[in-house]
Formats: structure tokens, sequence, C-alpha cells
């Protein structure tokens, strides 16, 4: 019973403090950034206790690159351990929408269980996603987010900016670099990825590091040749910033050709590609990668979904970023490792 | 009248030597601009840069050239690219160096052979044929690497980076792929044949040229031109990226040799032209790099030029 006034609002604002308190709560559960991999993996677990069998499929749009060969690796890796899941792959290539929409319509009416995309054009998605889940087809998209999905596998670009622009600062003021001029390559055909160059610019120009070029590249061959000319205009360059592991690999190499010394520039890249972390294992140039923990994040794409269907555990998660350098030889390691076929 | 008459051949004269001399002169337009823009651009280190990065391309639309000379297309080049730099990714370790790269060329020559015989026996459209290979190829490719190849011998690699008389490798590479086309061209029956079947093929036949060979024998020259061209892209990367390694090529290929005025019919053309083409583009994106122009008008201005050289081809055709 509440009689004083006193009473009244001190009642009330506890109960607001709760209530921000609760709200807060449930926000912070709801943040797939808080999710913790075990959580996955315990309601990944949990869902083949009730000896039912799943089908989970997963339509990555660059199915040729070789660090998705290596995430589907892993999914298929986890459903194996699992017994439960049959893992089914499309052949989406290229961001080739046409070929994504006709896989993800043979999944609707095979019936799978769970269907995990990376949206190449959410729009064009969005009726096949209402189509599934009409069906009770749980929706998860990877990287990308949709809106009404049931999960999302995510790695979060922003982070994996930061981590290799942060090193390469850091580099930049150990070896107190005067003027330091850096390339970045970038990809202005995928805006969902920005942060992984907005977010190096950003360091950038809070270190005084000037950008003296900016140009796309994803590929070790246009790597090699954008670097190889930036360097004719810029041969005191320090930095090269790769978009991810394979154009990095391909500064690299303008690097060794040139014979540049190792010790007077900062190559990194991100992805984590084997290719990259070999090249930082070397010890040379190539000092670092923003390295995605691949094993987790192939798991996940299974564990998400599976949770997404049997509602045991998150369905929405990101897979940690890493930095992979020189300077933790044992997390190098067990990066490179992860590619050792087992 | 007789004047009028002189005047119109003096004009359509000057007229032809505009055109001819439009490819050249874009070229010395450009090369001035990026030099006022980039003055590293016109240095000679720079320019044996452009000269290297433009080798892969040359030694695939030399042989491109002619086969569209023929009326010819083949729009695979792109992935026997990354197939024969799969294949020599996976030979290196159990072939060694030698007998990797005359793999490499045999399995190029012979599917360039298929695709000559469907194309020229059994008179398959060209444009079908070689997309199936394009999609084919590629995906024989990614079959062969599951995993990535990369770290090739360092004896093969030199030839990615090495020097001879002062040139780099991939550039004399290039440099001699050109001087045997043009040799083919102007010195060989084939080369009058090519065009003979380019500007009639039924007419070429009932002269008695041997046209389903002469296509077999141009289809085989591009595949093997396009292994070739995987072995110095790889050598130059050291990887073989099965997924990207030639993806768009034939686009650049077809870009290059239109800009040298192969018409799409076949018929007529010139192989020095092509050169310029080839190095237009490499020219072009050097150039544009140096000034560090944005992707996205990069991708316009490359489209413009293509436009703009198309346009002056049909005024070269009008003039003929």
């Amino acid at each position: 019973m509440i009689s004083s006034p006193y009473t009244k609002t001190a009642v009330a604002a506890l109960a607001y403090v709760a209530a921000l308190w609760l709200n807060q709560a449930a926000a912070a559960e709801n943040d797939p950034s808080k999710v913790t991999i075990e959580e996955v993996r315990a309601g990944g677990k949990k869902a083949c206790e009730s000896g039912k069998k799943f089908k989970i499929a997963f339509s990555h749009s660059v199915s040729e690159a070789a660090i998705v060969k290596q995430v589907r690796h892993f999914a298929d890796k986890r459903a194996a351990e699992l017994g439960c899941v049959t893992v089914l792959h499309d052949n989406t290539q290229g961001n080739n929408l046409e070929q994504q929409i006709n896989a993800v319509q043979g999944w609707i009416t095979l019936g799978v269980d769970a269907i995990v995309v990376t949206p190449i054009d959410e729009s064009a998605l969005k009726p096949f996603q209402k189509q599934a889940q009409a069906q009770h087809i749980k929706w998860l998209t990877y990287l990308g987010k949709m809106e009404g999905s049931d999960g999302f596998v995510g790695f979060d670009h922003a982070q994996s900016g930061q981590i290799i622009g942060k090193a390469a600062v850091d580099w930049v003021k150990a070896h107190k670099i005067e003027h330091p001029k850096a390339l970045v390559t970038t990809l202005t055909g995928l805006p969902s990825i920005a942060p992984r160059w907005t977010e190096v610019e950003k360091l950038f120009a809070q270190a005084g590091i000037e950008i003296v070029a900016k140009q796309d590249s994803a590929d070790q061959a246009s790597g090699l040749t954008i670097t190889e000319t930036v360097l004719k205009q810029h041969p005191d360059l320090s930095i090269v910033i790769g978009l991810n592991d394979d154009a990095a690999v391909g500064a690299n190499r303008a690097v060794t050709i040139a014979g540049i010394s190792p010790d007077k520039l900062f190559i990194g890249g991100q992805d984590g590609s084997i290719e990259g972390l070999t090249a930082v294992n070397q010890g040379k140039a190539y000092k670092a990668s923003a390295a995605i923990l691949i094993n987790d994040l192939g798991a996940n794409v299974v564990d998400l979904a599976l949770n997404a269907i049997t509602r045991n555990g998150p369905s929405f998660a990101y897979t940690p970023t890493v930095l992979a350098s020189k300077a933790d030889q044992a997390l190098l390691d067990k990066l490179i490792a992860n590619y050792s076929k087992n | 009248m007789s004047q009028a008459n002189d005047k119109s051949v003096d004009s359509t004269n000057i007229g032809a030597s505009f055109t001819a001399a439009a490819l050249p002169a874009a070229i010395a337009f450009l090369a001035l601009y990026f030099f006022y823009k980039a003055p590293v651009f016109l240095t000679l280190n720079n320019w044996i840069s452009i000269s290297v990065q433009i080798a892969s391309l040359m030694t695939i639309s030399i042989p491109f050239s002619i086969l569209l000379m023929a009326g010819k297309v083949d729009l695979s080049v792109g992935s026997m690219v990354g197939l024969s730099g799969v294949v020599a990714g996976l030979s290196f370790p159990n072939l060694g160096i030698i007998a990797t790269v005359v793999l490499v060329l045999a399995v190029g020559l012979a599917i360039g052979l298929l695709n000559g015989f469907l194309v020229g026996v059994l008179s398959m459209s060209p444009i079908i044929v070689t997309l199936g290979a394009l999609t084919l190829l590629r995906g024989l490719a990614q079959w062969l690497s599951p995993s990535p190849l990369f770290d090739f011998p360092e004896a093969f690699t030199f030839i990615g980076y090495g020097r001879l008389l002062g040139l780099p490798i991939l550039t004399l590479i290039m440099l001699s792929v050109l001087a045997v086309g043009l040799f083919v061209m102007a010195r060989t029956p084939l080369g009058r044949h090519t065009v003979a079947i380019g500007v009639n093929e039924r007419a070429a036949y009932l002269v008695g040229i041997r046209v389903k060979l002469t296509v077999m024998l141009l289809y085989g020259a591009v595949g093997m031109s396009a292994a070739l061209a995987g072995l110095m892209t790889i050598a130059r990367i050291n990887s073989a990226p099965s997924g990207t390694l030639g993806v768009g090529l034939e686009l650049s290929v077809l870009t290059a040799v239109l800009l040298g005025g192969v018409p799409f019919t076949g018929g007529r053309g010139s192989l020095l032209r092509v050169a310029l083409g080839v190095w237009l583009l490499g020219m072009l994106s050097n150039g544009l790099i140096l000034m560090n122009v944005p992707t996205v008008a990069s991708l316009m201005i490359t489209g413009l030029v293509l436009v703009l050289a198309a346009g002056l081809d049909v005024l070269r055709t009008r003039r003929g």
C-alpha cells in the first residue's frame, strides 16, 4: 500500500530505474556482439539431442573465394560433428544475384529447415524471405543484414578495419615514421563492407597519416598493379592496407619485386586467408592481418541456424576478428593450423 | 570537275589519315595529359612498368585479333588463363618447371583445338561454344584447386620480375608474340587465308582455302597464348587463385582488339593498331592510378574511350 506522496515518488523512481535496467539488460541480451561462442555452441549441441534431422542451406555470394571455401569446410565439419545436420551449398559466384535467387528458390521448394544467405540484393531477396518464413523455414543472413530475419551470422567489418588500422598506426609510431603515406584499397561496389576502409581512414586522419591513393582492389593481380604504380608516384610510401588479404598479398608481391626493404613498409590485410597469414608468418613487409576466426565462423553458420530452428540459444552473433601478427606467434600458428585439412 | 574530284580525293585522304592516326594521337594526347598531372608518368621506368602490366593482355590479344579477323571469337580466354594457372600450380611439385610449362601449353593448345573443332568443323556458334567453355573451364579450375595455390619455385617466378638484355622477361615474351603475329600475317599464307575467311568464308572455301583447318589452328593459337598468359600472370603474382585469376579478361581482350580497329565481323585489321589499343588501355589504367582517380570515374573514362574508338572505327570503315 502506498500512502505518502514521497513514498509514491520514491517507488515510481525505483520502478523507472528498474525498468531502465531491465531494458538495458534485454538490449544486451539482443546485442549480437555480446553473444559468446560458447552460448552459440551450447544451443547447437542441444538441437541434436532431440534425435531430429535438420537441413541447412548456405548461399555465399562469392563461393569461388578461397576463404569462403574454408568457411564451407568448417560448416560441413561442424555438421558432421553434430551428426544431425546436412549442409547444402549453392554455386553462386561473382555476386550473381540470379544464381542466388535460383538456389534459394530451389531450397524453398525442397523444404529445408533454414536458409543462411549473404544477401547480394536485399530488396530482390525480400519476397523469398517472406515465402520461406511463411513455410516455417528460418531465414538467416550472413554478413549483410535483412529486416525480419531469424538470425545473423556476422563478423564486424568495422572491428576489422579498426584492428588493422590501429596496428598500422602503432607501427608508424614505433618506427617514428615522419610524414607517413598510405595506400588503401577499397571495393566501392560493395558499400556494406565499407567500414573495412572507412575505419582505417578515420584512424589515419587522427594519426596524421596521409592517404595518397585509394583504389578498388580485391585480388592479387590488381593489388600488385596498383601498388606497383603508386610506388612510382610515391616511392616513400610507408603503408598499404588491403581491403582483404588477396589485395594485400598482391601489394606484398609488388614490394618484393621492387626490392624495397621490408622494414620500410607496413602491409596489412583483412580476413586471415592462408596466403595472407603465410605472408605475415614470413616476417617481412606483410606485418599483420585482421583475421576472422574462420573455424568459428563456419561452425556458426550451422549452430546459429540450429538455434533459430529450435530456439535453444542465440541466433544472432558476431564471430570475433583478431590481429594476426608475429607479435603473437601462438595465435598466428593457430590461425594457420585452421587451414590444415582435418 | 576534275578540281572538284581532286578536292574530294584530298579530303578523303585527309579524313582517312585523321582516323588512322586517331589512336596514336589519342595515346600522345593522353601521355601528355598524364605527364602534366603526374610527371612520373613519362619516365622510362614507368613505361617499362606499363609494358609488364599489359604483357599478359597483349600475349592473348595478338592471336585473338587474328582469330577475330577470320570472323571468329573466343570468349573462354579468361577461364583458360585461370585453368592454366591452376594446372601449373598443381604440377610444379611433381613435374618440375620445364615439364609443367610444356604441359600447360599443351593443355591450352588442346582446349583451343577442341574449341576450333566445334566451331570450324562442326559449325557450332563460336559465341555459344566459347561461352560454354568459359564456364566449364572456370568450374574445372575451381574443382582442381579446392585450396589456394601459391609460392611457386623461384626459378619460375623469376620470369615475372626478372630482366634479360635490360628488359623485363614478360615484356620480351609479349614482344616475341607480337613479332610472330606480324610475321604470320605479313609473310605466311595463314595470314592471307585468315583475312579471306573473315571477308567471305564460303568464297574462301571455294577458292581452295582449308577453312576448317585454318579455324582450328587459329583457335589452337588462342588457347596456347591464353595458357602462356596464365603462366606469365602466375609468375608475376606468385599465386594461382582459381576464383579470380583471369576473371573478366575476355572483356579486356575484346576491348583492346576492338580499340585496335578489328571489326567484330572480321575481314580486316592491323596487329600494330591492336598493340596500340592494348598500350592505350594499359596507359589509361596506369595514368588514372597515378592521378588517384576514383574507380567509378576510371570505369566511366575507360568506357568512354571504347565508345569513342568504336565511333572512329565507323568513320574509318565509311571512308574505307
